[in-house]
């Protein structure tokens, strides 16, 4: 049997009356790309927060490689290896896209830094060259991140996310909003990431790429988890094509 | 043309030291070339500006968490360090130091509500009171501080030719300063600086420990405005709780980094010293000068949004990157 590298059981959170994730259970396999869909507001950014640490949750348990996480920050979770992006992206806009690539490095890798070490940056700076080289990335290297367009903005959060070396990576909506041409590209690159050893847990409302990628998928509506399963369980579950695919959005998806 | 665009493109390091060593060698020469001690004294303050500012912009131009106040870290190692010094007589010279290490103390603690609060308004509200918080405390324990009326008599630092010991005292103190302000902005801390600038929440995502990282930057600005205000209570002899607590100090510093250029090196010292001087030479025209520096304050941010730093900086870099590329198509 397969170890769990993320589990998450019973996640309740809370916001005063609303209940935005409502007893949920997930857990994520090794080497896995797991999905997660549902309609806007089904919880599914606020699952990502949860298990990134950016808020505490009202009850419940996340563990990690079968350690309790639960009330652990954000930087220190990173530094266990759960990478992130953001669907809106978040880019150091004053910073250039090496400098951007290499905070990853510098401070998300496991073990203590001397955070006035010179040594820390040329080395932080040279992982970055290497992950921007690997990710077809070089030749913006110099540019200031304010400047990138969105297409451009994801691939950097990916690449600011991988230097961190993680284990699991969240990718929120990469692939929502790019052309047809950019997502055969992040579909590609997503697998790529995968085929490094990363284990994926993606939100993503692009069902054609969704099902592509998906070893698994888990499907929220309303803060409580309906459905899971394999991609073809999933469309055809009653439950998920009435609460999010509907009828024309199954046929789209079946036809991947 | 071109070959000096090349320099300044890709020898700014180099320029960097030249010029900062001639800036120092200028300092250290003055003194023998400035006889009136009253110019002495006014460069004494410009260093003294200097260093305050520059520590501040670390918080605030770096890391990007704006703290209203900070002249009560400059004026708690002001108050204790005199204030140790006239009634246990101590010697200044250690006294200086344990004011520094109080003003830290209180720093961090100064810290704390800017942890919580991610939000700038709330954080200047926070910071502005724990400073008056302080100015009111040194107000109103007259039996100690004797309040409103101030301290005299502070011991001095030195005997004979105060003056000039004080003034290269005073620029050690600011080289070490600088020193300590390029090693961090050049360090991994300064870049997780920046980074947190631009998002707190990617920041953390990636690893960067946002308290400690604030609450250390905080110490450091502190030790720095502590140390500082310690040597002013000792060069100037007198203190009172509106002088070196009042919000008055902290216009100056907001209004020197600004103008200057924030998030830069160089911006806050040139700031210190333009307004400063151009302040006191205009003494004679008494409050009215304040008029005069309201108006570089408002055309600053109007006009220099970067201030005058991160102007010139921008200015010549984007020519020189102009040149170097008209140049290259001229070749093609």
């Amino acid at each position: 049997m397969q170890k769990a590298l993320l589990k998450v059981e019973h996640v309740t959170k809370r916001f005063g009356g609303l209940v935005a994730l409502d007893h949920v259970d997930l857990h994520v396999d090794k080497g896995e790309i797991v999905g997660l869909i549902g309609p806007n507001g089904a919880g599914k950014t606020t699952m990502f927060n949860a298990i990134n640490g950016s808020f505490g949750i009202t009850s419940g348990k996340v563990l990690y490689m079968d350690q309790d996480i639960t009330g652990l920050t954000p930087d220190k979770r990173c530094r266990l290896g759960i990478g992130r992006t953001f669907q809106i992206t978040k880019p150091f806009s004053g910073m250039t896209v090496l400098e951007n690539v290499a905070v990853g490095a510098m401070f998300g890798q496991a073990g203590k830094k001397n955070q006035l070490s010179r040594a820390l940056l040329e080395k932080s700076m040279a992982e970055a060259e290497k992950i921007l080289a690997v990710m077809d990335f070089s030749g913006k290297k110099d540019a200031l991140a304010g400047t990138l367009n969105v297409p451009e903005r994801k691939r950097l959060e990916i690449c600011r996310a991988l230097a961190t070396d993680p284990s699991l990576l969240l990718l929120d909506e990469v692939i929502a909003g790019l052309n047809p041409s950019e997502v055969g590209d992040m579909v590609e690159l997503v697998q790529h990431v995968n085929k490094m050893g990363v284990t994926i847990l993606m939100i993503e409302h692009v069902m054609k790429a969704v099902m592509k990628l998906s070893h698994r998928i888990y499907v929220l509506s309303f803060g409580k988890l309906i459905a899971e399963g394999t991609p073809q369980k999933i469309v055809s579950d009653p439950l998920v094509i009435e609460a999010y695919l509907g009828k024309i959005g199954k046929k789209e998806a079946e036809k991947c | 043309m071109d070959r000096l665009s090349r320099i300044i493109l890709y020898h700014r390091k180099q320029i960097a030291l030249a010029s900062s060593i001639l800036s120092v060698a200028i300092l250290a020469a003055l003194p023998f070339m400035v006889t009136k001690i009253y110019y002495i004294h006014v460069l004494i303050l410009c260093m003294i500006y200097s260093c305050i500012t520059s520590a501040w912009n670390l918080i605030a131009g770096y890391a990007g968490v704006f703290s209203f106040g900070f002249q009560a870290l400059f004026g708690t190692g002001a108050y204790v360090s005199a204030l140790l010094s006239i009634h246990l007589g101590w010697s200044p010279w250690i006294t200086m130091w344990i004011g520094a290490l109080a003003s830290m103390c209180i720093g961090a603690l100064v810290a704390v509500p800017s942890l919580k609060l991610k939000q700038l308004p709330y954080i200047c509200i926070a910071t502005l009171c724990m400073g008056e918080i302080i100015r009111l405390i040194a107000s109103n324990f007259p039996q100690i501080t004797r309040g409103e009326s101030g301290l005299s008599q502070i011991p001095k630092l030195f005997d004979g030719n105060i003056k000039v010991k004080s003034y290269y005292l005073m620029l050690l103190i600011l080289i070490l300063t600088m020193a300590l302000v390029i090693k961090i902005v050049g360090s991994p801390m300064g870049i997780s600086l920046k980074a947190m600038r631009d998002s707190q929440e990617a920041s953390e995502s990636l690893g960067i420990d946002i308290s400690g990282t604030k609450i250390r930057i905080y110490m450091i600005g502190a030790f720095i405005a502590g140390f500082v205000g310690a040597f002013y209570a000792h060069y100037m002899n007198i203190l009172t709780p509106t002088s070196v607590l009042g919000t008055a100090l902290m216009t100056q510093y907001v209004a020197m980094s600004l103008i200057g250029g924030m998030g830069t090196i160089v911006g806050p010292v040139l700031g210190s010293f333009t307004i400063t001087a151009s302040l006191e030479l205009l003494r004679k025209l008494e409050d009215q000068r304040l008029i005069i520096y309201a108006l570089l304050i408002i055309v600053t941010i109007i006009f220099l949004r970067n201030g005058i730093w991160g102007t010139l900086k921008d200015v010549v870099i984007s020519s020189a990157e102009k040149n170097i590329r008209n140049k290259k198509q001229g070749s093609l």
